[in-house]
């Protein structure tokens, strides 16, 4: 089933890039294909694209934004950032090696390096082991100390995420939303991981607890270093939190780019109907704001569009989109965009290019 | 989908509100006001004791507005706004309070009258698009029978305006889809015939208990969108039940903050946003991240967690995450004060919030 194409190690990121430093974790090509049975017999056979050919690169010490709606892939490729889902196709290069395709025991030594924490902490942690139990479990299982030396380490990693020493003897339920999301996060860091793999981790969150769980974050990363890709669909916390940022529609990447660049001028329209969507927390502000609203739904992967995934809610779509599919481009300003009229987008920071299209048209005057 | 429990097919002549009288009537008293909760309790007795989720609260509802709701999970919002309908079930007990729907005390209503207001005058749509409508029926069934029971349509009637109501809350298709089951719809389009539910007999409130959480950003949009729409179309007052500050912005005409089952602070959403009088509400906006604009070092964050229901201090709920707070608010609960015209705030020290300015009052420090 899993047929990996070879990567060298030493391939250079990307054909012509000029870049300083090689990134601590690059994806090239990911895919992860789910074969899904219909009809009479489950004989008709349906590949549903979840990721369909992704590259990224996650630089040391910097966080990575994925966003997108729910359906666009992003937790499917998260898990296969840390294989729990193994691809279909592609290579995740993590310090020279390839681990697309490992074997258990490569992907041992992997998981040590590339941790995860999950979107529910009730779901995600064991409700019959302490708290203390739950951190310790990944040394224990990795046999990197003694049960006695995990005990201290418990403490010390308790400390690190502001849990006070004597919750180690509580269980998952004897705790806060916030406080069993700092346990997943110190559950994480136990194997000293250089990536940390966050999927939705505020979303179960309440707004004023929020905030504390993002400034632990930011915390750990400057202490240690550590990387983080930052999965969510709350642009404003990828916003701070992020210094690159890649955007996710129907399996493959639509636009990334410094974080900056992605806020404050987005080159691809879905970029643009996304962050028109959240809604600013400024009646004033959002008085004036132009009403952009995005029609239809995503459609299903199991039967994309032809030509560009996103042509059918697109507002400026042409004959052209369904015809070829734009790849990643890069754009002048350090970004990346698959749009073919992208360009027609430039330097005009939040509001659209205006075009003859009448759905646009329509889109606006709502 | 209330309506849809209740077999009696004699309805009480006051049920039918389908008249062209409506907007005149609205003119008529546009200034006055729709919904008078006063005092309202309610108490769940469980093994831990007596959990106080709603503390005498009170708020008015004109004619034609839209209230948000604001608070954390376990503030009481959802609690509080079911039991306008006499929706909190068992050991759930509303133990005080009133709340008069022009003449009609909502909370007094028992049988036939309390079934002709449910689905009529007042409706109701929920979180979860998918368990609030029934799986086995069609979705003609299900959106049908509040008009056959309230308006006393026959099944032509009902079925043509049926059809003419999923048009207008932008179902493609309406023809197509008003025979289909709720699970071949998606969430977007569930929520859409729930709208189309609710608004079927032209309700006088419209009470919508966080209708965009399940779904994505750009379907958000489109909900708010068409629930401004159709409320402003019918007249229907909007109780919206929320924890997104943004969305607070983008709908609301006047905001009430709960906090530990009490309104903490009500106001115009404008100077709510602009001249908080609560540090919770200060709180809150302080900790959401921008989408624009500078990124702080660190993000303000109201430190602690929500008060346990079951255990309310004596004083002020929020006196322990408070960085205001002293002796009084430890010993004694504020009362609620109009701090500006139609404002009111529920602290001891709203006069030192209010004269903040650009000053933080959550420092960002640990």
């Amino acid at each position: 089933m899993q047929k990996t194409e070879a990567l060298s190690p030493t391939e250079p990121a990307d054909g012509g890039d000029a870049q300083a430093t090689t990134p601590l974790l690059r994806v090239r090509g990911i895919q992860k294909h789910f074969a899904s049975s219909q009809g009479l017999f489950r004989r008709s056979h349906r590949v549903v694209r979840a990721v369909d050919g992704v590259d990224l690169d996650i630089e040391a010490g910097k966080t990575l934004g994925l966003v997108g709606e729910s359906g666009c892939g992003k937790t499917t490729l998260g898990r296969m950032l840390v294989r729990l889902d193994s691809p279909t196709s592609g290579g995740i290069i993590l310090d020279g090696h390839n681990y697309g395709a490992a074997t258990s025991h490569e992907l041992k030594q992997y998981r040590q390096l590339v941790q995860m924490v999950f979107q529910d902490p009730m779901a995600s942690l064991d409700p019959r082991m302490t708290i203390g139990q739950s951190i310790s479990e990944p040394l224990t299982v990795m046999r990197i100390c003694t049960k006695k030396e995990a005990h201290k380490r418990v403490h010390s990693l308790m400390q690190s995420v502001g849990l006070p020493e004597e919750m180690a003897n509580r269980y998952p339920h004897q705790l806060s939303g916030g406080q069993r999301q700092r346990v997943g996060i110190a559950r994480a860091l136990a194997l000293e991981p250089k990536v940390i793999v966050l999927d939705e981790p505020t979303s179960a969150l309440d707004v004023s607890v929020r905030a504390q769980v993002i400034n632990l974050l930011r915390d750990l990363q400057r202490d240690t270093g550590i990387s983080f890709v930052f999965i969510s669909h709350d642009l404003s916390t990828v916003r701070y939190i992020s210094h690159e940022v890649a955007v996710m529609y129907l399996g493959t990447i639509v636009e990334r780019g410094p974080v900056d660049q992605i806020f404050e001028s987005p080159r691809h329209p879905y970029t643009r109907a996304l962050l028109a969507a959240i809604p600013i927390p400024d009646p004033r502000k959002e008085k004036e704001r132009q009403r952009y609203v995005l029609t239809g739904e995503l459609p299903s992967p199991a039967n994309p569009p032809s030509g560009c995934a996103f042509r059918t809610r697109c507002p400026i779509v042409t004959d052209f989109c369904a015809e070829s599919a734009p790849q990643l481009e890069r754009t002048e300003d350090g970004g990346y965009v698959a749009c073919h009229f992208a360009s027609l987008a430039k330097s005009e920071s939040g509001s659209l290019p205006v075009f003859t299209d009448v759905r646009l048209k329509e889109s606006i005057q709502q | 989908m209330l309506a849809t429990k209740f077999r009696s097919r004699n309805g009480p002549p006051n049920a039918s509100s389908l008249n062209h009288g409506n907007m005149a009537h609205l003119m008529q008293s546009e200034k006055n006001t729709l919904l008078s909760v006063r005092d309202l309790s309610v108490e769940f007795h469980t093994a831990r004791g007596v959990v106080k989720a709603v503390n005498s609260v009170s708020l008015d509802i004109k004619a034609g507005e839209r209230l948000a709701i604001v608070g954390e999970s376990g503030s009481g919002k959802s609690i509080m706004s079911m039991s306008l309908l006499q929706l909190v079930q068992y050991p759930g007990r509303i133990t005080s309070g009133s709340a008069m729907l022009e003449g009609t005390d909502l909370l007094a209503l028992k049988g036939k009258k309390l079934r002709a207001v449910r689905g009529s005058k007042v409706t109701m749509i929920f979180q979860d698009p998918m368990t609030s409508l029934n799986p086995v029926l069609r979705v003609s069934e299900q959106l049908i029978a509040p008009m056959r029971r309230h308006l006393h349509l026959g099944q032509r009637e009902a079925k043509e305006r049926g059809l003419k109501l999923l048009a207008q809350v932008g179902i493609p298709d309406a023809e197509g889809n008003f025979n289909n089951y709720p699970h071949e719809l998606s969430g977007g389009m569930r929520q859409r015939v729930l709208i189309a539910m609710a608004m079927a007999c032209s309700p006088r409130l419209l009470i919508a208990d966080e209708p965009t959480t399940a779904l994505d950003v750009t379907i958000q949009a489109q909900i708010i969108e068409l629930l401004a729409k159709v409320s402003k179309e019918e007249g229907s007052s909007v109780l919206f039940v929320t924890h997104d500050m943004g969305l607070v912005a983008r709908f609301a005409d006047r905001v009430a903050v709960m906090y530990g089952g009490r309104i903490i602070e009500s106001g115009p959403t404008d100077q709510m946003f602009e001249n908080p009088h609560h540090p919770y509400t200060r709180g809150l906006l302080e900790s959401i991240p921008s989408i624009t604009g500078e990124r702080p070092e660190r993000l303000s964050q109201i430190e602690g967690t929500p008060p346990d229901l079951a255990f309310l201090p004596k004083g002020c709920s929020f006196a322990d995450r408070c960085p205001l707070s002293d002796e009084v608010c430890i010993e004694t609960q504020p009362a609620s004060l109009t701090v500006a015209s139609d404002h009111t705030a529920a602290c001891h020290h709203s006069d030192v919030v209010a004269s903040l300015g650009e000053r933080r009052l959550f420092d960002a420090e640990n």
